[in-house]
């Protein structure tokens, strides 16, 4: 009686499927042309495996911590091309995220926790879909592009767009261009109401290229780019920061109203964060 | 039922068994290992009561499949002693009383020993932050976070 109980909590709605293991994005290909849309990816498995739990049905699992190219972040050019299946936790100590966004990967360190930081990946906090998980707004403004592979080829496609577009396929890389005086920062202090993520080009003059990247407050993440070029050193620059966030807000679509937090409190939030995260990239914070 | 070779070390000792490709970690070291130290609690990943070291890092048994442990190395509570004498950190946490129920403890331990092995001298707010992944329901932080504190020598 106490064996089935045991067997029964974990084994209870996950099916038996078939394992596949490959070792080359070449023949995760070959898997996703066998299978189709009777195919599933998995890496860390840290949504799958509750979807399981919670029911879902699968045939065909392709292991992707096999495959060596989707575990690697290296430099191409001036571009960080971040392997799909990186985890978090590898993410937030590699030397090359460290070198050219420091500030990134010290926000990394506050994701989840250390059991999921060690397991969850950053394609797949992507390929979730979660408006409240981290990595789209944060990519998304930082201009990453997804590599992402389907039966018909494979395309390079904004990662704020690829989960609009994406056939079934799997995720390969996710490119982060890097250019002079890049500069990012990530506030994530009101979660799970708003999250914000900004970068910018900032020189000893002036703040622009603005790029914001909203997440919780929508049912999909927002890339929004500002067009305005800001003298840092000016007398009223907090002023002016402060007039362009309530412009910025009140162009945004409606946010979530739910009951964590109303929609014009969010809105609200978006602005107060916005102006926040200029103003730190301007270093009047 | 569909089954995979897998090959891993438990506590130092090599095993090699057929498991079937739906079964949890915890599935298989408390049915088949029978090493009952690892409990279950909240089944989701969520509580951090299952912890157990994966090439040393702190994985969540009942929320991992037991085919991805292949030619791996895991370590659970059962493994940290030698012999009679206990690790340095369940040594610490039986002098700092640092369990009530005792249902945490052997996630807590795990994932301190994980913390420890990367961090040799962490401050007070990196314990924390390690030690905030794992739930204690008796609330007994306090007394956890001084046992890890004075395994590095930094409790005040």
């Amino acid at each position: 009686m106490i064996k089935s109980l045991q067997i029964q909590r974990t084994y209870k709605n996950i099916p038996e499927f078939n394992l596949y293991k490959p070792n080359n994005i070449n023949e995760v290909s070959k898997f996703l042309g066998k299978f189709g849309e009777n195919c599933n990816f998995m890496a860390g498995g840290v949504d799958l495996l509750q979807d399981l739990k919670l029911g879902l049905k699968i045939d065909n699992l392709i292991y992707l911590k096999s495959v060596p190219e989707l575990n690697a972040i290296k430099m191409v050019d001036d571009t960080i091309r971040v392997g799909a299946c990186v985890t978090h936790r590898s993410f937030e100590i590699n030397p090359i995220i460290n070198k050219f966004l420091p500030s990134l990967a010290k926000e990394w360190s506050n994701v989840g926790n250390i059991r999921i930081r060690v397991v969850g990946t950053i394609g797949g906090n992507i390929l979730t879909n979660d408006p409240n998980y981290d990595v789209t707004p944060a990519l998304a403004a930082l201009n990453s592009v997804a590599h992402y592979s389907h039966i018909n080829g494979s395309d390079r496609i904004p990662v704020i767009e690829l989960n609009r577009k994406r056939p079934p396929g799997f995720l390969t890389a996710i490119e982060i261009p890097i250019r002079n005086n890049l500069a990012f920062s990530m506030n994530r202090a009101l979660k799970p109401y708003v999250n914000l993520a900004i970068s910018a080009t900032v020189d000893s003059d002036s703040i622009q290229e603005i790029r914001v990247g909203i997440g919780c407050a929508f049912s999909t993440p927002l890339l929004i780019g500002l067009t305005d070029i800001l003298n840092i050193s000016a007398l009223n620059l907090k002023e002016q920061v402060i007039k362009i966030a309530h412009e910025f807000i009140d162009k945004l679509p409606n946010p979530i109203d739910d009951v964590f937090a109303s929609a014009s409190y969010r809105r609200r939030m978006i602005g107060v964060l916005l102006a926040d995260q200029i103003l730190f990239l301007a270093g009047r914070k | 039922m569909k089954i995979i070779s897998i090959n891993y070390k438990i506590n130092g000792r090599a095993v090699s068994r057929d498991i079937p490709t739906n079964q949890m970690l915890v599935d298989l070291i408390r049915n088949t290992e029978r090493l009952l130290g690892t409990k279950v609690s909240c089944d989701q990943s969520v509580c951090g009561t299952c912890t157990v070291l994966v090439n040393g890092e702190p994985r969540t048994a009942c929320s991992t499949f037991s085919f991805e442990i292949d030619n791996c190395d895991i370590l659970t509570i059962e493994g940290l002693a030698n012999g009679d004498k206990l690790s340095a950190v369940q040594e610490a946490f039986l002098n700092s009383s640092a369990f009530q129920c005792g249902y945490c403890t052997p996630g807590m331990i795990m994932l301190a020993t994980s913390l420890l092995e990367q961090e040799a001298n962490p401050d007070e707010k990196s314990i924390r932050r390690w030690m905030g992944a794992n739930i204690c329901r008796c609330t007994g932080y306090k007394m956890i976070i001084e046992a890890v504190q004075s395994v590095t020598g930094t409790k005040s």
